[in-house]
């Protein structure tokens, strides 16, 4: 793995409000450079230009739901072996187990802590990468 | 990490406000969900749509500062997620249990409404070291080294300790001063259970007035078996970790500091209900009655209750019912349940059994035996509490249970208009004490430090570890000037402390950050102040406590 620094997140979310939570606690907090969409198709149609170093998707969404949208996301070439998180609430370990069976390198649990959301993603990555 | 910036706050502030004006309707329109799932012959378009809203509320509540709704949109999520998974119409009771949670959610006052936790009256900070130095503590161990490694831990918990080679000088200082305790290894020079043999004389002679600790090197049944008969209250085996033994020895030599059992007593008849809570509280318990049982749960609410006395048969609602009722609450899955009746057929008594009581007791009953009854069952779910919540190293709180004991602090000051303090606290360059003596050694010093936390703070605060070596505590009806004392007293009290290491002594010091309720609003805000504060602290070369600065960093 390149020791490359984690900077460019792909977000995607249908709820209004956790989206712009998560915005500030990525952006203003976090101090990534976020592409926030609303929903799988969006994020397919904007993710090859924007070139994530890391997808962080919502579970259940509406239309595509966050497991298809990662697996229609992995055929373009680009971003077949970006890492990727989930983001969910309640999840049980055998859903935990099966999502990264899907390719994410962890779930990040809902509800999150705005303030430290950045850091959890941060601390999730090195681990990744490390 | 980036330093946040300081509109963050306000940004987030405003976030809130707006989710919190679209709660009530949110709720509603949920309850409008399900009476049309409910009306229409279960169409699964419209539970799909209730479950995903349940979901989608479950996952943000607590993000907006509502961890109440939160917790009950997830029980309720989770009802209709096994429907909705396995496509199967629920049957009624469970229908009904679903209803009813919705409905108790639509019905949650925003912003949220305070946690069930029972009030409890300001206690001043105490100097609790006065208390300990009383406490003399015999180390009966043929183990020079180790008697004396151990002493030197005790005494950084203000117990005195005498050291003892064998039973003829034990046998002398206790015709002397009396112990508090006595802590024995097992195998003495003289034989390889002279220590038991020893602990047996001591309890035929005095009794068991004083407790006794049993260390070892073995931890095989025959052992523990020779300690167990010979009156041990505990048994530790070499090498032990020292904050298991001082919390022991707590319990063993304070016993009547303990927080009195909360019973709750549910029984139709008043007076009835009224004698058994006579009986109970004159063995030190706390009880409250309740003679309608409709009005279980805010009863549960206000008293909080660790053990819950039922009578069986009562008009509005059977104490089977109510048991079940109980049992549908996640929350109070774990709550010990016994019923006390004149049935004696052992066939209803399963039944009971089956709904979730935990005992039956038959009446009359004699209060020794209802005492006893209610005592072990409240112990035991009091451990199993304590594994649940708390943190295996140092026993303190684990960090979301803080920050949820932060919001339930937060908003009970809000509402009874009391002082509360929140403080960050943490170890200054831990980690060159890991890397200097390893880590065992820096386990070592932030168990050091949740056990000073423990002892020079109320009962009443709430210590959590937060992280690696990182302390929140929460301080209800505390002002920020006394915060500041107590905490500075901790942090020059620890700084104080001589650990050592194959010989080499050092000492560690601590920072910490305070912020009061007076200039911070809302738990999350407190929590940041805090932080804040503990970083001005470090940056202002450690070793000291700074508060938070107030309306200047409100941005509302």
């Amino acid at each position: 793995m390149d020791s490359h620094e984690l900077q460019r997140i792909l977000y995607v979310e249908d709820e209004p409000d956790i989206r712009a939570v998560a915005q500030i606690a990525l952006e203003v907090v976090g101090g990534f450079i976020l592409n926030v969409t609303a929903s799988g198709e969006e994020a397919l149609t904007t993710a090859e230009a924007f070139a994530p170093d890391l997808i962080l998707l919502d579970v259940m969404m509406p239309g595509m739901d966050g497991p298809s949208t990662l697996l229609a996301l992995r055929e373009i070439p680009g971003l077949a072996n970006t890492a990727a998180m989930f983001m969910t609430a309640k999840a049980q370990p055998q859903e935990i187990e099966h999502f990264k069976s899907l390719g994410a390198i962890d779930v990040i649990a809902k509800p999150f802590d705005p303030m430290t959301l950045s850091d959890q993603v941060r601390a999730i990555w090195q681990q990744h990468r490390g | 990490m980036n330093t946040p910036k300081p509109d963050i706050q306000a940004r987030l502030q405003a976030l809130r406000e707006v989710y919190a004006k679209q709660l009530p309707p949110k709720l509603q329109s949920l309850v409008k969900m399900w009476e049309t799932l409910s009306e229409s012959n279960w169409n699964w378009d419209i539970a799909s749509e209730l479950y995903r809203e349940l979901h989608t509320l479950a996952g943000s509540a607590s993000t907006f500062g509502f961890p109440e709704i939160g917790q009950q949109a997830s029980i309720a999520e989770h009802m209709i997620k096994i429907w909705v998974t396995e496509h199967r119409v629920p049957e009624t009771g469970p229908r009904q249990q679903f209803g009813s949670t919705l409905k108790q959610l639509s019905a949650e006052q925003v912003p949220v409404r305070c946690a069930p936790v029972s009030d409890i009256a300001p206690t001043p900070f105490a100097d609790t070291k006065k208390d300990n130095e009383q406490h003399l503590i015999y180390i009966v161990d043929s183990d020079e080294i180790f008697s004396n490694e151990l002493g030197v831990h005790l005494n950084q918990f203000d117990y005195r300790v005498h050291i003892c080679k064998n039973s003829g000088e034990l046998d002398a200082a206790m015709a002397g001063e009396e112990a508090a305790a006595i802590i024995i290894s097992v195998a003495l020079a003289e034989s390889e259970l002279a220590g038991a043999v020893l602990a047996q004389g001591i309890k035929s002679r005095y009794g068991s007035q004083f407790p006794i600790i049993f260390v070892s090197n073995h931890s095989d049944f025959e052992s523990r078996l020779h300690a167990v008969r010979a009156g041990g209250d505990a048994y530790f085996v070499k090498p032990f970790d020292i904050a298991p033994l001082v919390d022991r020895l707590d319990q063993l030599t304070k016993n009547e500091q303990q927080d009195p059992y909360r019973i709750l007593v549910v029984d139709d008849d008043q007076s009835l209900a009224n004698h058994y809570s006579l009986l109970l509280q004159e063995a030190g318990m706390s009880v409250t009655t309740l003679s309608e049982p409709q009005n279980i749960f805010p009863a549960m609410a206000d008293a909080c209750p660790e053990l819950i006395l039922m009578d069986v048969f009562m008009p509005r609602c059977s104490g089977l019912e109510l048991a079940k009722l109980i049992r549908q609450q996640d929350n109070y899955l774990g709550i010990p349940i016994v019923f006390l009746s004149s049935e004696t057929n052992q066939k209803k008594q399963f039944m009971a059994m089956r709904m979730g009581a935990d005992d039956f007791l038959t009446k009359p009953i004699t209060s020794a035996h209802l005492i006893s009854s209610v005592s072990i069952r409240v112990e035991r779910s009091r451990i199993l509490n304590t594994l649940m919540v708390k943190d295996s190293l140092t026993g303190l709180l684990k960090h979301t249970k803080i920050k949820e004991q932060l919001a339930i602090e937060v908003s009970r000051a809000s509402r009874k208009h009391n002082p509360l303090c929140f403080v960050m606290l943490d170890i200054d360059h831990f980690k060159s004490v890991n890397d200097n003596y390893g880590h065992m050694v820096g386990d070592r010093v932030i168990k050091s430090l949740a056990r000073l936390l423990q002892q020079q703070l109320r009962k009443t605060d709430f210590i959590g570890r937060y992280g690696g070596e990182e302390f929140a505590i929460v301080l209800p009806d505390c002002p920020l000037e006394q915060a500041t004392q107590v905490i500075n007293r901790v942090r020059e009290d620890f700084s104080a402390l001589c650990f050592s290491h194959n010989r080499q002594e050092f000492t560690v010091t601590v920072s910490a950050g305070i912020a009061s309720f007076a200039q911070y609003h809302t738990p999350e805000d407190i929590n940041y102040a805090a932080d804040e504060a503990l970083y001005a602290a470090k940056n202002n070369g450690r070793n000291c406590v700074k508060k938070a600065e107030g309306n200047k960093e409100i941005i509302q």
